[in-house]
């Protein structure tokens, strides 16, 4: 995947984060091409959500600029809920809908945004089900299943609005070690099916494995942005080598 | 539960059983006007016996003066033996002496005094018009066979009817009472009877009018009166200085006197027992219906309040959780705020009096009306801080997952946190309207017959206190209990929703 030739879908330009004068993030700026994998680490409290939540608005950048498919997600003109849409967001608690059985779940926001009719909206349900290999799961309710299964929910919930790209908050980290590998496998695979995804992970064997582009973030920024080869292998970067060293 | 009610219901009757055995007998110990100070005496407030005993209470020796909404709740204070004596006017003193054989009326008399009708200030034109049929009634002696029928021996024999060529062009004249004084205005058979019920239709029949009596709080008639809520009061009211101040009278229609009412120590206890108490109380003349229809309309108003509850709670804790997260909403936010606060810091009863006679001054609109809007708006801001603070507890990541795939802030809170934030709050709702429910029992405050109500109207007819009382409060824990059920069982359902 190394053609530069792949369209741009996320364009970030010079973006700042600040609460109040406590600077997180400053001068980011990188492009995102259809079918990237992107692995971002970086020590923990270093912006890495923020970074992730920005690219949908669930946290609003003090400064700088965000185009999506080349709309400026920010200009007040544009409706950032149909922008949403198309930004599916994985998340380390999973956040499933306790008072709606599984296929609810998946269900509900395609037919609330008027996506899909109920039937199509069904229909998805069930193909993303089995895709994730819970179908037998459909009519219990969330509280019923295991960590593991909860965020495979989680990811086809998100999958439910055909979105063209994935942000993943550290989807494994709030998992039994033996519930990690269930969910990563589900993430290989749509990442095998071309999707375009931003995956926050402590997970280095996924990051060397399924990600095409790895992202240090460190210092209020991206430090080392580069295919994984060269990034758990020869990077020239201290920090990043220091950072590595601690976490493999 | 059934057998908690039981239990219930037997512990009230043994309270109050005792409470009306174990009563000493207070011996009477007024005699004279003399003996008054240092005493407890009883009026009713805003009456002239009000004002004469009020200049006692100045005094050194300790004289205390009980104000009572209605003369029958001082009368029944005076029997228990709360107070020492009763200073009220003469015919509903002989009204009260009859129908409690252990009453006595003293002879000193206070002086005499005028009854007048009331009419605002602003309404000069009318007050000719009432003189002139008061002038024209007198002279016809319509007004005297209007008295006669009610006082003296030949009771029931000089009903008054409406002359047959009457016509109602003239719209309708609203007369203001307060029906617990009799034979002035008084209950019988549901309907406000009495010498002054009979002149106000002899005087809208005089000015070609159709008639209405609205039945309130004694000291709530020159408010109304004022307001135009009603357009004369006519309730036994004495002509005084401070009242000519609000309002105007008409020429006098009758005189009175204030007397005094003691226990006369001589009287020989009648032994009633409860059944032919409750007889009394409830089955002769149908009287169980006025708690019938008072418990209908307290239900009524208790449903359609709980709805605008529930509708204003949800909007205003919807503004407020919209400000908190999304920010903007500035003054919507703020003026959900004001509401919240000053319905929360002022009592529900004062809140429905400004209602009816404020803000509903000048429109003519049903008591069941004003009671519905005043406890809704009430119990909103009640449930918008349960609703609120239900909102509050519902993690942040159920917004964010939701706002994530693409649904708005209206979608996410109707279809993802408002039924969690309804399930977790369902208790503390069902409380809210539990209270609202006996909040209700102030509707008397503006005459409407609630189940409270028609259990004074009951009270001020058989003197009897415990029965209605008991009775009355017997409704309100059934209806709590019966609630209580109903939310633990619709609780228990969405509980096994999630399980
Ligand atoms: N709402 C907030 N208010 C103030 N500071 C915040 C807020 N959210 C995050 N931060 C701060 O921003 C920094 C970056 O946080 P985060 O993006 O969650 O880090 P990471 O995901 O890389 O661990 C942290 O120092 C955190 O304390
Ligand atoms: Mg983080």
């Amino acid at each position: 995947m190394k053609d530069n030739n792949r369209e741009t879908i996320l364009h970030v330009e010079n973006l700042k984060k600040a609460y109040n004068d406590n600077v997180i993030l400053e001068n980011v700026s990188t492009e995102i091409k259809r079918g990237d994998v992107v692995a971002i680490v970086g020590p923990s409290g270093c912006g890495k959500s923020t970074f992730l939540r920005m690219l949908n608005l669930l946290e609003m950048p003090t400064a700088g600029e965000i185009l999506f498919e080349g709309t400026n997600i920010m200009d007040k003109n544009e409706n950032i809920n149909h922008l949403r849409q198309k930004i599916g967001m994985v998340f380390q608690h999973f956040n499933l809908f306790p008072n709606m059985t599984v296929k609810k779940n998946i269900m509900l926001a395609p037919i609330k945004t008027k996506l899909m009719s109920k039937q199509e909206a069904s229909d998805k349900a069930d193909e993303l089900l089995k895709r994730v290999g819970l179908e037998d799961k459909a009519d219990e309710y969330p509280d019923m299943l295991s960590g593991g299964q909860k965020q495979r929910i989680a990811i086809a919930r998100a999958m439910a609005m055909n979105p063209d790209v994935m942000l993943f908050d550290e989807p494994t980290s709030a998992l039994d070690p033996e519930m990690v590998g269930e969910v990563l496998n589900i993430m290989k695979e749509l990442a095998e099916t071309g999707m375009t995804m931003l995956v926050v992970t402590h997970e280095m064997g996924f990051a060397r494995e399924v990600s095409n582009r790895c992202m240090f973030f460190y210092d209020k920024g991206i430090q080392v942005d580069c295919p994984p080869e060269e990034f758990f292998e020869n990077s020239k970067n201290d920090r990043l080598n220091d950072f590595l060293s601690s976490v493999l | 539960m059934k057998k908690k009610l039981f239990f219930t219901v037997f512990i009230i009757m043994l309270i109050a059983g005792l409470a009306a055995c174990g009563k000493n007998e207070t011996k009477n110990t007024v005699f004279s006007k003399d003996d008054l100070s240092g005493k407890k005496i009883g009026v009713q407030l805003g009456t002239t016996g009000d004002t004469y005993c009020s200049d006692m209470e100045k005094d050194k020796d300790g004289t205390k003066v009980e104000r009572y909404n209605k003369g029958s709740d001082a009368i029944q204070s005076l029997k228990n033996g709360t107070i020492d004596a009763v200073v009220i006017d003469e015919q509903p003193a002989k009204a009260f002496v009859e129908a409690n054989s252990d009453l006595m009326i003293l002879d000193e008399e206070f002086t005499v005094e005028d009854y007048a009708i009331c009419i605002s200030k602003d309404n000069k034109e009318l007050t000719e018009k009432i003189n002139a049929a008061i002038d024209e009634l007198n002279s016809e002696g319509v007004i005297d066979k209007i008295k006669k029928n009610y006082i003296g021996d030949d009771t029931g024999k000089y009903p008054y009817e409406t002359p047959e060529e009457t016509t109602y062009d003239n719209g309708t004249l609203i007369m203001a009472t307060n029906a617990f004084f009799k034979p002035y205005e008084y209950y019988e058979n549901g309907q406000v009877v009495g010498i002054d019920a009979d002149l106000g239709q002899a005087i809208a029949d005089k000015l070609g009018m159709k008639f209405e009596i609205k039945d309130m709080e004694f000291d709530s008639i020159i408010t109304a009166v004022q307001s135009g809520k009603a357009n004369i009061g006519i309730s036994g009211m004495t002509v005084t200085e401070d009242r000519l101040k609000n309002i105007d009278f008409s020429t006098p229609y009758t005189t009175s006197k204030q007397v005094i009412v003691v226990r006369d120590n001589n009287a020989i206890k009648g032994n009633t027992n409860l059944a032919d108490k409750f007889k009394n109380d409830f089955i002769k003349d149908n009287r169980y219906q006025y708690i019938l229809k008072g418990l209908a309309n307290s239900i009524i108003i208790v449903f359609f309040a709980a709805i605008i509850g529930l509708v204003l709670g949800f909007f205003s804790a919807v503004v407020r959780s919209w400000h908190d997260k999304n920010g903007g909403l500035n003054i919507l936010n703020a003026i959900v705020r004001v509401y919240i606060t000053v319905i929360r810091g002022t009592p529900a009863m004062i809140q429905l009096l400004i209602i009816y006679y404020i803000v509903f001054a000048s429109v003519d609109v049903s008591k069941m009306v004003v009671a519905i809007v005043a406890f809704g708006i009430n119990s909103g801001a009640y449930v918008s801080e349960i609703f609120r603070s239900g909102i509050m507890a519902i993690d942040n990541g159920q917004f964010e997952a939701s706002r994530s795939l693409g649904m708005d802030f209206f979608q996410t809170m109707i279809f993802v946190v408002l039924p969690q934030v309804f399930k977790n709050v369902l208790p503390t709702l069902a409380n809210e309207f539990i209270v609202l429910l006996k909040e209700t029992s102030i509707c008397g405050y503006i005459g409407l017959n609630d189940v409270t109500r028609g259990g004074d109207i009951i009270r001020s007819i058989t003197y009897d206190a415990y029965l209605p009382l008991i009775l009355v409060a017997l409704i309100y824990l059934t209806i709590v209990l019966v609630l209580t059920h109903l939310v633990n069982k619709l609780e228990r359902r969405l509980r096994k929703n999630e399980r």
